[in-house]
């Protein structure tokens, strides 16, 4: 397998929820311009690893101690700005959450607050839309609320608004979970196709899922890493009898 | 009195004492149900019936002038028959729309605080919490310590010095400190609590996940606060203000204590007024005393709880509209 | 400067207006309190609390207290409490235990929150009304109904909340037993006693401090409280009569009166807050 160099490496992870210490001592790579997808029973602690990436933990009120490299660089340096951070590591979360504006402007809204694209928003929020394979069928009434879209379609919108602000990696959270099944494999296809241009991390407690996505596979067990590597090897051949246990079925 | 256990179905259906306890039990409750509700029902008319009472008492006044002459007419002499009720609407609306400008800026960057980012949030919604139960008459009494004298000295030749040359709104020609400014900053004091805890309320129902989704698209808290969670929140913060302004417009001893009670149409913030309340309060004795008066005053307590109504119903359906929106 | 320092910068001024805004509206509140305190303690005296007041409440020499407008306010809101809950447990009950969520009881809680809105002097001006077509005049017993009136609303609010919280497993599964909705009520309202204390208090609290209501329709006296039939003091009226004298020792009085009248409001608050957190350690979750 060729080696690259990974574009996030977890070292000494720690998150505290008050008293309970959801995360201890995970480190973990993600690699370039894959899907890594992150799996684990309930409780595991994978969505509080998800959101360690983009530091949206902290919001929540987590204690986090460790150093979490992009490209090299600790996101939790106090010298770095957040939401700098937060815009080249994007989130798309369970639920879908259209922001409370017209479809137009929930996509345009991280450019705006960025700076990007100005002057050329129509272009960007189509071919963003188009990204998401939504184009076609909001075309017509970008200035509708958001809130009127389907559940499939806000999630796809949702997408939309993560990747217009020209992330490099997309983080997501369990996002096919809430949507009916037709809903949850168009969203599935859109990520699995985004791994040309973008590194993407998928939480997921599907394993048939993880299984058609990922390229890579963290798996968490209360909050510890058990085993990390390439989907091929792990889902076939698992270093780990837990790991083995928790693909049979038998635990989790 | 033998209770014999039913051994089948239908035996259960068959009175096990003497006094078949169930149909007892479900008569009280009929019974009980119907009173409550006409307890309830009475309680709901009220209403209507406080509103018939104040129609009927100032029917005499309100029969043999019209809606127009009453509520623009500048002239007040009761004993003349005289009811003109414009220095009082226009008292109790300047000093109202003071109260709500100096309060609503200040009670809403409040109630951001408090819901988006104070970490002793704990520690000071109480606090507010306590300046709401301050009854009335103790906030007069604070004015007229307090405020009035600030305003005599030094607010009101201030202000006569610097803009009442240029705006007859700022000229001081009434040296007392009573008057429309002093009605205005206790009112606004007054008001502040329950606009922060309306809104307060109404910022917390905004779901989490909104704001996290635009923190996790780069934005900061603030730009968060202000693209996102005021916009949803936006009608039920209209609903805080309207609610403001009816507290405020109802508002009677504590405005009477410093508001100088002269009945004139206030032409500078720091003119003597009378509020449509005080003008109640200040009256009640001499009520009986001059014809018509006694009606006159009823149909001012009429005028004051039709605005109220508005204002209130108008909130609350908002509030109500809001809810069901984010329940959807 | 970049776009960046900008909007950070943004973010510190509006944190920090808001900060102060907040400041502001503490240190007036703080300003308020010491300043009633300061001046009361200076008038206040033993004899103020327990004489009652002489001279007229006009004139009132430097003898007698506000013993009458303290027993006179006291005895207005407990009977205002005592009728309010009278007629607003019944409310409750039905609302809960027979409504459920439907438009009516939406309805119900809509002509309730208006009727929380009215303000007390409107609420004065009717009592008078009806007091003068009774033909009673001036008494403890009008000030009880009046004021019962205006705390009504804000006591059916409280305790509509509070029985609000309870879970509707509880009240299925009660049902579900066989029992009626009467019996649920009372366990309902077992369930919600310290919250249902509190909302009393809270109204009793209203009722004290309320001068717009009984302005009418109690009168005022130097009399201790005898009779329902007799009009009585109350603290906020006793407060704006020796405010309004002309003499530097009556508005003194003022003083101290207001402070009795906050100590007590403050007392009532800080027991209702302390008997929610307290008696809640008994429910069921």
């Amino acid at each position: 397998m060729a080696q690259r160099s990974a574009h996030m490496v977890v070292s000494d992870l720690n998150v505290w929820y008050g008293d309970q210490h959801a995360l201890k001592n995970i480190s973990v790579d993600i690699p370039r311009r894959q899907i890594t997808a992150i799996v684990g029973p309930s409780g595991c602690g994978k969505s509080t690893l998800l959101k360690s990436l983009n530091r949206l933990a902290e919001i929540g009120g987590a204690r986090i101690s460790g150093r979490v490299l992009l490209d090299g660089v600790d996101i939790y340096d106090p010298a770095i700005d957040v939401t700098s951070i937060r815009a080249r590591v994007g989130l798309l979360a369970q639920k879908p959450c259209p922001l409370p504006l017209s479809i137009y402007d929930n996509v345009a809204y991280g450019p705006r607050i960025h700076g990007l694209g100005i002057g050329r928003l129509d272009d960007l929020v189509r071919a963003y839309l188009q990204a998401a394979e939504l184009w076609d069928e909001v075309k017509d009434r970008l200035k509708a609320p958001a809130t009127g879209l389907s559940l499939g379609q806000q999630q796809r919108l949702c997408l939309a608004r993560a990747l217009a602000v020209q992330p490099e990696i997309l983080l997501c959270d369990e996002s096919t979970s809430a949507l009916d099944p037709i809903s949850a494999r168009a969203v599935e296809d859109l990520l699995s196709g985004l791994k040309r241009d973008y590194t993407v991390v998928v939480v997921t407690h599907d394993l048939a899922q993880a299984r058609r996505l990922g390229d890579h596979v963290i798996f968490l067990w209360l909050g510890e890493l058990v085993e990390q590597g390439p989907a091929a090897r792990v889902f076939a051949q698992p270093a780990q009898a837990r790991t083995q246990a928790y693909l049979a079925g038998e635990i989790g | 009195m033998e209770i014999t256990r039913p051994r089948t179905l239908t035996d259960a259906r068959r009175p096990v004492l003497w006094w078949d306890r169930g149909r007892w039990r479900r008569s009280v409750d009929a019974l009980a149900g119907r009173g409550m509700a006409a307890v309830t029902l009475a309680a709901c008319a009220l209403v209507i019936v406080i509103g018939a009472a104040l129609l009927v008492r100032a029917w005499p006044v309100l029969s043999t002038r019209s809606p127009g002459a009453l509520i623009w007419s500048q002239t007040w002499h009761p004993t003349q028959g005289a009811f003109g009720f414009a220095p009082f609407i226009a008292g109790s609306l300047i000093v109202t729309l003071l109260a709500m400008v100096l309060a609503v800026p200040a009670a809403l960057f409040s109630a951001l605080y408090l819901a988006e980012y104070a970490r002793m949030r704990s520690a000071i919604k109480p606090l507010i919490d306590l300046l709401a139960s301050i009854p009335s008459v103790v906030y007069g009494l604070w004015g007229v310590l307090f405020i009035v004298p600030l305003i005599r000295t030094t607010i009101g030749p201030w202000a006569d010095r610097t803009l009442g040359h240029a705006l007859p709104l700022f000229a001081n020609r009434n040296p007392t400190g009573y008057g429309v400014l002093a009605g205005g900053i206790v009112l606004a004091i007054m008001v502040y609590p329950i606009i922060v805890a309306v809104t307060d309320e109404v910022l917390r129902s905004v779901p989490q996940g909104m704001r996290e989704a635009s923190l996790a698209l780069g934005a900061t808290e603030w730009e968060t606060t202000k693209y996102v969670t005021v916009r949803k929140a936006l009608p039920g913060i209209v609903a805080a203000v309207v609610l403001g302004f009816s507290r405020a417009f109802g508002e009677t001893l504590a405005v009477l204590m410093v508001v100088g009670n002269v009945a004139q149409m206030p032409g500078s913030l720091f003119d003597a007024a009378t509020p449509l309340p005080a003008l109640i309060a200040n009256n009640y004795g001499e009520m009986m005393s001059i014809p018509m008066f006694d009606a006159a005053l009823m149909a001012a307590a009429l005028m004051l709880l039709v605005v109220v109504l508005l204002f209130n119903a108008a909130a609350r359906l908002m509030l109500a509209r809001l809810q069901t929106e984010s329940a959807a | 400067m970049n776009r960046q320092r900008r909007r950070h910068l943004e973010q510190r001024v509006f944190t920090t207006i808001m900060r102060l805004s907040l400041f502001l509206a503490l240190g007036v509140l703080g300003l308020i309190l010491v300043t009633v305190v300061r001046k009361g303690l200076g008038a206040l005296s033993w004899n103020m609390l327990t004489q009652s007041s002489t001279g007229g409440y006009y004139l009132g020499s430097d003898e007698g207290g506000i013993l009458n407008a303290i027993l006179g306010s006291l005895y207005l809101a407990a009977g205002a409490t005592a009728l309010a809950l009278a007629a607003g447990v019944p409310v409750v009950i039905y609302l809960h235990a027979y409504l459920g969520r439907s438009r009516l009881a939406d309805l119900i809680r809509l002509a309730f929150d208006v009727l929380w809105g009215i303000p007390s002097i409107v609420y004065g001006a009717f009592a008078f009304t009806l007091m003068l077509l009774a033909g009673m005049r001036a008494s403890l017993l009008g000030g009880i109904l009046t004021l019962a009136l205006v705390v009504l609303p804000i006591l059916v609010r409280a305790m509509d909340e509070v029985v609000r919280l309870v879970p509707s497993e509880l009240r299925e599964s009660t049902l579900a037993l066989g029992t009626t909705r009467l019996e649920m009520a009372r366990i309902l309202l077992r369930q919600t006693l310290p919250g249902l204390a509190t909302a009393a208090l809270l109204a009793f609290g209203r009722a004290i401090g309320d001068a717009a209501a009984v302005l009418f329709t109690a009168g005022y006296t130097d009399h201790m409280p005898d009779s329902l039939g007799r009009p009585v003091a109350s603290l906020p009226l006793a407060i704006f009569f020796q405010l309004s004298s002309p003499f530097p020792a009556v508005q003194a009085r003022a003083y101290a009166s207001a402070l009795v009248l906050t100590a007590l409001i403050l007392a009532i608050s800080l027991l209702a807050r302390l008997s929610m957190r307290a008696l809640s350690k008994h429910v069921v979750r």
